[in-house]
């Protein structure tokens, strides 16, 4: 979440590309009507409470107890990442065994499994009948419905961040530092603590934040665990839903600015820890900052002490399996449980074919506006200087740290029969809340920096001395991009609509608040599990579920195939 | 002989870095080793280090054979090229870690500090971090991190390199004369000839991963045993140093 840009030289120089205006125009009219000016709604409606009326909901029992639960869980669950993260990291960049590609490429399976299919197979994976609830049940420990279950569904949902943060730092950590120590006579535990993991504090601190943030504001993969006992393992995100359920706009509001300011206030934090320990790499090697979700592999040798390296690899294997692994073996024997009839039945229901084109076209849509947007800032903020570029890149950046529901909710106050658009679209007669158009907002909002977040750094790794030449021979701006920009990023922004896609396709928090649940019209697979699942029609659900693990499986082995051509 | 490499052949994924290197220190010694990029010197005093393990061959320090024992327990000083001064620390932190490592005592670590900070004539700057010193002064710190363990031979890749031209003749002669105070053995490696005719004892010539020449100054300039050696060292260069040298004070050392 750093957002230091490599200064582009020539600051006060003239423009030479063209094209300035038209993707300033582009960018700040995609970023305004889509983010910007649904974000400002919250801050409108909670204008129109009174203080005393804000502060009696936000300080009632149930909320603070809410805020409580989703801080607290959220920042264990981000310290387990840490460490966990650190693990996996050093694994990948330093071990070499079989199967490690692999290892790799599962890290981002929560990104691209549906919060609601996590949530529903973590559920029977953790409850006392579970595989691995049943274990902890003889000793007297309860998982699922308490604070432990939401911890851990919140640990699934943040384990790529800290990984892939730390992982490219360690990949360009300058062995020297290492063997310098090793010279002065410290041994492994030494050198990994004094001056390997300072080195890594940085990227270690970003991630946190991220998975942090993320645990802060999830709401698909933990409410079907956490068992929403009141004043016990409710959430933050729920009670927002609770309300809007009990159409309380205001009280919504009110708990979800809070929220919102806590995540800010977090982000605001780290952001200032890591730019007090920039001061400290001198000028080389600060990074562009922001950073791509890529990776990349390159094992060093590392042959000493064996024991050891077996203990890291198993113990990195071994919280896969059981984190990511486990959950889908879930669903895949749940779907087939009832045999082949069953399932085939479950995933031809009418409902669920209509569920499946709803979710296909909401995110061909937010597929195709965020590849437009994605392309025009990024080459906005890479190849132009202007003054507020980095207040730009922080607002494009918003949507990640915003809880999803919340995202929902932005769109309710908006164009809901409360919203301040309300009035006016229903004189027009134009349906966006509890619509279809409000399923594809929502997505769209959600997914809105990924394809900017893979554009960017490529982007601006390049410089612009190449368009500068090309304009300079009299070349136009649409020429420019098409001959010059595009062949240096076609696989960085293969990589983004990827990801875009895993991302939309698996939306359950956003798409729940303003769809409405309407069967058959508005709503997403997603939501379908969930609605199955609490029919008790726990088969269809994982029947259902099995379609969604096979697409992410699908946008898994793209992305790794799209990773190996680069 | 206080060093020894005995017959060290290695190899890098097919590419031959030592072929069949053997030489010797004696103790107290300043020796350089002195070749093109890639003629294998930086290799072999890695080997040395044990940073890399050698193929077959033998090293000897002292007396010992240490392929087998692992870089942290050789009690050997090695200067980094780009110095590797860890980032995070304080400079007198930095120069206290080899002391921690040996679990010396608060007060015996707070004393060795300040001797040093003192040698390299830092003494001030004890509380600074690597990112507000510049090249010069890294190196000098470097220097006194190596030294702080009191080991028996200091290792120095590259010592000048990342240093300005400007400054780096001043610390030439400085490093020399250091080296000479403690009298402690050393090998540093080179590509700048006059670098090692300067301040070197014994210059061993490298080229393409075998030794060519091993010897004096003298004996490298006005003896050279190889083709190779004859056409990298410019004698004119040498006897140009030496007139300078004449004229001036005696040979410090030696």
């Amino acid at each position: 979440m750093e957002q230091q840009i490599i200064k582009i030289k020539n600051k006060r120089g003239i423009r030479v590309i063209p094209g300035f205006g038209l993707c300033m125009g582009v960018t700040l009219a995609m970023l305004g009507c889509l983010v910007l000016i649904p974000l400002a709604s919250i801050f409108f409606s909670a204008a129109g409470l009174s203080a005393p009326e804000f502060l009696g909901v936000v300080t009632s029992r149930q909320v603070v107890s809410g805020y409580v639960v989703s801080l607290s869980c959220a920042f264990f669950a981000a310290m387990i990442n840490a460490v966990f993260g650190v693990l996996l990291a050093w694994v990948l960049v330093r071990c070499d065994f079989p199967g490690k590609r692999l290892m790799d490429g599962l890290i981002e399976l929560p990104f691209a499994l549906p919060t609601s299919v996590a949530g529903i197979a973590l559920t029977y994976l953790y409850s006392d009948q579970g595989w691995i609830g049943a274990l902890f049940a003889r000793i007297g420990v309860k998982i699922a419905y308490t604070r432990i279950g939401i911890t851990i569904a919140m640990v699934f949902v943040g384990i790529p961040f800290v990984v892939r943060a730390v992982q490219p730092v360690l990949e360009k950590l300058d062995r020297q530092y290492e063997e310098a120590a090793m010279m002065l006579g410290a041994g492994r535990g030494r050198i990994f603590f004094r001056v390997i993991l300072p080195e890594l504090f940085p990227a270690l601190l970003a991630g946190f934040g991220l998975a942090f943030a993320r645990g802060i504001g999830e709401y698909g993969s933990v409410v079907f665990i956490a068992g929403n006992i009141p004043n016990k393992t409710q959430i933050a995100p729920l009670l927002i839903m609770t309300k809007l359920e009990q159409y309380k706009y205001s009280d919504a509001t009110a708990i979800a600015l809070v929220l919102l300011l806590l995540s800010f206030a977090l982000m605001l934090l780290i952001n200032s820890l890591q730019i007090h320990m920039q001061k400290f790499s001198g000028s080389d090697n600060t990074g562009d900052g922001i950073h791509s979700l890529r990776k990349v592999i390159d094992p060093h040798r590392d042959a000493k002490r064996p024991s050891m390296t077996v203990l890291l690899i198993g113990s990195g294997v071994l919280f896969l399996i059981v984190m990511l692994v486990l959950p889908l073996i879930v669903v895949i024997s749940n779907a087939f449980r009832e045999g082949w009839a069953v399932y085939k039945a479950s995933v031809l229901d009418e409902y669920t074919v209509k569920a499946f084109g709803l979710t296909l076209f909401a995110t061909v849509v937010a597929v195709a506006v965020n590849t437009v947007f994605g392309l025009f800032a990024a080459y906005l903020l890479s190849k132009f200087y202007f003054r507020g570029r980095q207040v730009l890149a922080t607002l494009i950046d918003l949507p990640f740290s915003i809880s999803p529901v919340i995202a929902g909710l932005v769109f309710i106050l908006t164009f809901g029969n409360i919203g301040w658009m309300g009035p006016f679209l229903k004189a027009h007669n134009i349906k966006i809340v509890f619509a279809v158009p409000g399923v594809i907002l929502a997505t769209v909002f959600v997914t809105f920096p990924f394809v900017f977040r893979e554009l960017f750094p490529v982007l601006n790794a390049q410089g612009k001395d190449e368009e500068e030449a090309a304009a300079l021979m009299g070349a136009g701006g649409f020429t420019i991009f098409r001959r010059i920009t595009f062949p240096h990023i076609r696989w960085a922004l293969l990589y983004g609509v990827i990801l875009c896609t895993a991302r939309a396709m698996g939306e359950f928090g956003a798409v729940s608040v303003i769809s409405g649940h309407l069967r058959g019209k508005t709503n997403t697979l997603p939501l379908h599990v969930e609605i199955l699942y609490k029919e008790f029609n726990t088969t269809a659900a994982f029947a259902v579920s099995s379609i969604l693990v096979i697409l992410a499986i699908v946008i898994l082995i793209l992305r790794n195939l799209v990773e190996w051509r680069k | 002989m206080y060093v020894e490499m005995k017959h060290i052949y290695k190899t890098f994924d097919g590419f031959q870095a030592s072929k069949d290197v053997s030489f010797g220190i004696k103790k107290g010694q300043l020796a350089a080793l002195l070749g093109p990029s890639g003629s294998g010197k930086t290799t072999i005093l890695r080997m040395i280090a044990g940073l890399d393990m050698p193929d077959s061959g033998d090293i000897i320090i002292d007396g010992t054979r240490v392929n087998n024992l692992p870089a942290s327990r050789r009690g050997i000083g090695f200067v980094f090229q780009n110095y590797a001064l860890f980032r995070y620390m304080t400079v007198a932190d930095n120069i206290a870690f080899g002391l921690q490592v040996q679990k010396k005592s608060k007060g015996e670590i707070k004393a060795r500090v300040e001797e040093l900070l003192e040698l390299i004539s830092m003494a001030d700057l004890g509380k600074r971090y690597p990112h507000q010193l510049s090249g010069g002064q890294k190196q000098r710190v470097a220097f006194a991190r190596a030294l702080a363990p009191n080991p028996q031979l200091l290792l120095l890749d590259e010592p000048f390199a990342a240093i300005d031209a400007r400054v780096r003749q001043e610390l030439r002669s400085w490093l020399k004369d250091m080296i000479g105070r403690v009298g402690i053995t050393s090998i540093f490696v080179t590509h700048d000839q006059e670098e090692a005719l300067e301040i070197a004892d014994l210059i061993i010539v490298t080229n393409h991963g075998a030794v060519e020449q091993a010897g004096s100054p003298e004996e490298i300039c006005e003896k050279p045993q190889t083709d190779f050696v004859r056409e990298f060292i410019d004698v004119k260069r040498w006897e140009a140093m030496k007139a300078v040298s004449l004229t001036q004070s005696p040979h410090p050392r030696s």
